[in-house]
């Protein structure tokens, strides 16, 4: 990232994202510039080598309990390793390794990871919140399910919202999160997945067995439907290995007037 | 000989070993014995063809405790269960045998050196191939060398190797008709044994349709399942000076605690390996060293990790493979960890009997399976334990929630029955001595895994049928035939 960008993104990681991510307890300490963030650090994160959405779970597991800062997460991946010359990569492996037999964890949606790893998805987060310019993997040819045959999994019956507006969130949560919905005549309790644009969403199983629901998160929300598109949702059966398309999310540019259509078309704004 | 049923004509019968049982214990112990001029009688009480487990069968029972299922998990006819087993087979672990400091009552009154060359015998009993190495193959390194447990000192790998199965019935039913010295009856039932100045002197069989049979011996061998075993003493009323007949019930557990991912080459799962030119089924266990064990005072313990596809990830967990990925430039592999744990034995763990009797007179058993609070803490410890090592080694687990808080009971019930009349040197303290014969009495004796006191993880039946084998031994001595 270039210098100016950088600053950028840093003066807006102060306010902005702080705010619409309601970290309450979360402060992005940003001294006019006199951050030293690491070049190779940086390059790592805007690579897209750390996950942004691990990053977010992060925080929203931790942050209020630690109050760390973006200096403090900096700070904690780069103690102990050098600043200049070695190869970043290997030596952040070898802190990782470290940290497992020194008890310094964290856990993670089940995951038993380092505490520096957690630190750098972290980072990544609040580089892709903070507008960082971090190339999105595009869907199609390296979407994990890209490979996978189309397969009926489950009869659908209606879901929702099927279209939103460049650079605003639809159905949009408390968290700021936006959420899609999904009715089923039937299904069974295999895991199953959404995609949204070849990225799994994360989706849960509400209100009996049949009725999926799915976030879109804002940093995937700018990653994915940053200009107008149809945007292939799926349905993904990951234990048989098998996806079925549900039809195409529309990103419309501001002002456009979606088509209205009839009931199965769903409600393209609201609940079920 | 094969007898198909107790005839009237036979209404008292006298042998040198009456065996009363026809699975792997007792069919593995009337062929050792055979051939040593002995006369054996071998007591089957189903047929040669499987029963319809109707609501009367005698297997039927009461479950006090955790659920179980009785009828199921115990097959009654020649063969015994052996008849739908699935052939793993692997030896209980030195460890196993030892009297280890937090684990009551464990250790046995043996160790393990003392059952190597049954063990070696009874792999080709059980039919199981090992390359030719022997015992060795179940610590042998099949060609692991990418394998994670070669990446941290505290982890090992121990094998399981598969018999083809062998169905006792089938695989010796020849062998039993045409030994002399066997006489094999099936439909007989051991109902009760009677004693006079401490030894048996009479043991009352019934068939199904009502006929009686009296059998003495100068030894008897109950043999008949760890559950049957202990019904039979409790009904007749002997070997129980100690009170442990019916105590300390066990059953292997396992259950899926968690996935990982591995950059490591992961066969931890039934797969074919050479030792030069000779295949091996194996299955890879990863496991931790004995030091390991026991500095975190965990169970003895194996872990398999079936291979699963990365779409199973859900959005956090591609994340951390995408870290995981990176960091280590490599493609990291999906799997399920799923540990099979030894168990602790529990003297509330128990068989008592019912009310209520089957048809040949005898009480059904009630079963209140219970485990030990430590058995499901060691989960949570195991969790805790293989969580930073596989991460040290560069893979990462995620744990099972429930399973990591020690919330979760563990998992169902392997269908392993043993601890009922376990061992041990001293009379109050078990059923069985190290000769596997009753404390209280002096020519009965206990075959299977009921005699188990300590249980280890692996499967039972090669500990079964060794430990027949040196019983058969055992016997040939005292009976004054052991160089036949
Ligand atoms: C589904 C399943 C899979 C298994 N897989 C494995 C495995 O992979 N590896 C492994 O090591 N173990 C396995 N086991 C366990 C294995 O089957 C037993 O350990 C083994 O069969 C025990 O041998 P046994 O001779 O002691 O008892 P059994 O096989 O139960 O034989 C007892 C015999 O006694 C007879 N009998 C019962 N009552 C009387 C009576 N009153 N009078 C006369 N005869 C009587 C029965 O009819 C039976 O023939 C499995 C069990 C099940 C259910």
């Amino acid at each position: 990232m270039l210098k100016a960008s950088r600053r950028r993104f840093l003066q807006s990681a102060g306010g902005v994202a702080a705010a619409a991510a309601g970290f309450a307890v979360y402060r992005f300490i940003c001294s006019g510039g006199a951050v030293v963030f690491n070049p190779q650090l940086e390059a790592l994160i805007a690579e897209g080598n750390f996950s942004a959405d691990l990053g977010e779970k992060v925080l929203q597991d931790q942050a209020p309990r630690s109050g760390a800062t973006f200096d403090a997460l900096h700070a904690e991946v780069m103690n102990g390793l050098s600043e200049r010359g070695a190869d970043l990569r290997v030596e952040i492996g070898k802190k990782v390794e470290r940290d497992f037999a020194e008890g310094r964890t964290c856990r993670v949606d089940g995951w038993q990871l380092s505490a520096t790893e957690c630190h750098l998805a972290a980072l990544a987060f609040l580089f892709q919140e903070g507008g960082g310019h971090i190339e999105a993997p595009a869907a199609g040819s390296d979407s994990p399910i890209s490979g996978l045959p189309e397969k009926p999994i489950a009869e659908l019956e209606n879901w929702g919202p099927r279209f939103g507006t460049v650079g605003e969130g639809f159905n949009v949560q408390p968290s700021g999160d936006s959420a899609l919905w999904f009715l089923f005549s039937e299904m069974d309790q295999q895991p199953y997945e959404i995609y949204f644009g070849g990225r799994p969403l994360r989706t849960s199983v509400v209100g009996g067995r049949n009725l999926i629901t799915a976030t879109v998160t804002k940093g995937q929300m700018r990653r994915l439907a940053s200009k107008p598109d149809e945007i292939p949702v799926h349905l993904v059966n990951s234990v048989q290995g098998s996806k079925q398309l549900l039809g195409h999310f529309s990103v419309r540019s501001k002002g456009v007037e979606p088509r209205r259509g009839g009931l199965e078309q769903g409600d393209p704004q609201g609940t079920p | 000989m094969i007898l198909s049923n107790v005839g009237p004509n036979w209404p008292r019968l006298s042998y040198d070993v009456a065996i009363y049982g026809g699975g792997p214990a007792g069919i593995s112990l009337a062929l050792a014995l055979s051939g040593a001029g002995l006369r054996i009688g071998l007591f089957e009480a189903g047929g040669l063809d499987p029963q319809t487990v109707g609501p009367d069968h005698p297997y039927r029972g009461e479950n006090l405790g955790r659920p179980y299922d009785l009828a199921s998990t115990r097959l009654r006819y020649l063969g015994g269960t052996s008849n739908h087993w699935g052939g793993w087979c692997r030896p209980l672990d030195a460890l196993d045998f030892s009297i280890r400091p937090h684990i009551p009552l464990s250790g046995w009154p043996l160790g393990r050196e003392a059952l190597n060359p049954y063990l070696e015998a009874a792999l080709e009993v059980c039919e199981v191939p090992s390359g030719g190495l022997g015992l060795a193959a179940f610590e042998h390194d099949f060609g692991y060398q990418g394998f994670i447990h070669h990446a941290h000192p505290a982890l090992q790998v121990k094998n399981f190797l598969f018999s083809p199965p062998t169905r006792f019935g089938m695989r010796y039913r020849q062998d039993l008709e045409d030994a002399k010295d066997i006489e094999c009856f099936l439909d007989a039932t051991l109902v009760r044994l009677t004693t006079t100045e401490g030894a048996v002197d009479q043991a009352s069989l019934m068939s199904s349709d009502g006929v009686r049979l009296q059998v003495s011996a100068d030894f008897h061998v109950l043999a008949m399942g760890a559950v049957e075993n202990a019904r039979t003493l409790l009904h007749s009323e002997i070997a129980n000076s100690s009170d442990f007949v019916g105590r300390c019930f066990s059953d292997h557990l396992g259950r899926t605690v968690g996935k990982a991912l591995l950059r490591f080459e992961n066969r931890y799962f039934q797969h074919a390996v050479r030792n030069g030119d000779r295949q091996v089924r194996a299955l890879p266990h990863l496991s931790l060293t004995k030091q390991t064990l026991q500095e975190f005072e965990l169970p003895n313990l194996g872990i398999v990790m079936p291979r699963i596809s990365s779409m199973s990830l859900n959005v956090y967990g591609q994340g951390v493979k995408r870290q995981l990925d990176s960091l280590l430039q490599s493609n990291t592999q999906y799997c399920w960890v799923t540990a099979r744990i030894e168990n602790t034995p529990n003297p509330d763990s128990r068989i008592t009997l019912t009310n209520e009797s089957d048809g040949y007179g005898v009480p059904r058993v009630a079963l209140n399976w219970r485990v030990n609070a430590f058995d499901v803490e060691s989960l949570r410890r195991l969790c805790a334990v293989l969580g930073p090592l596989v991460g040290q080694a560069g893979g990462r687990m995620n744990i099972d929630y429930q399973v990591a808080e020690g919330a979760h009971p563990p998992g169902s019930h392997q269908a392993h029955q043993m601890g009922t009349t376990r061992m041990s040197a001293e009379a109050d303290s078990g059923v069985v001595n190290a000769d596997l014969r009753c404390h209280d009495l002096a020519n009965l004796y206990v075959a299977g895994s009921s005699v188990f006191p300590t249980f280890g993880f692996a499967n039972p039946t090669l500990t079964i049928v060794a430990l027949s084998l040196r019983l058969a031994e055992h016997l040939r001595r005292l009976a004054g035939v052991a160089d036949a």
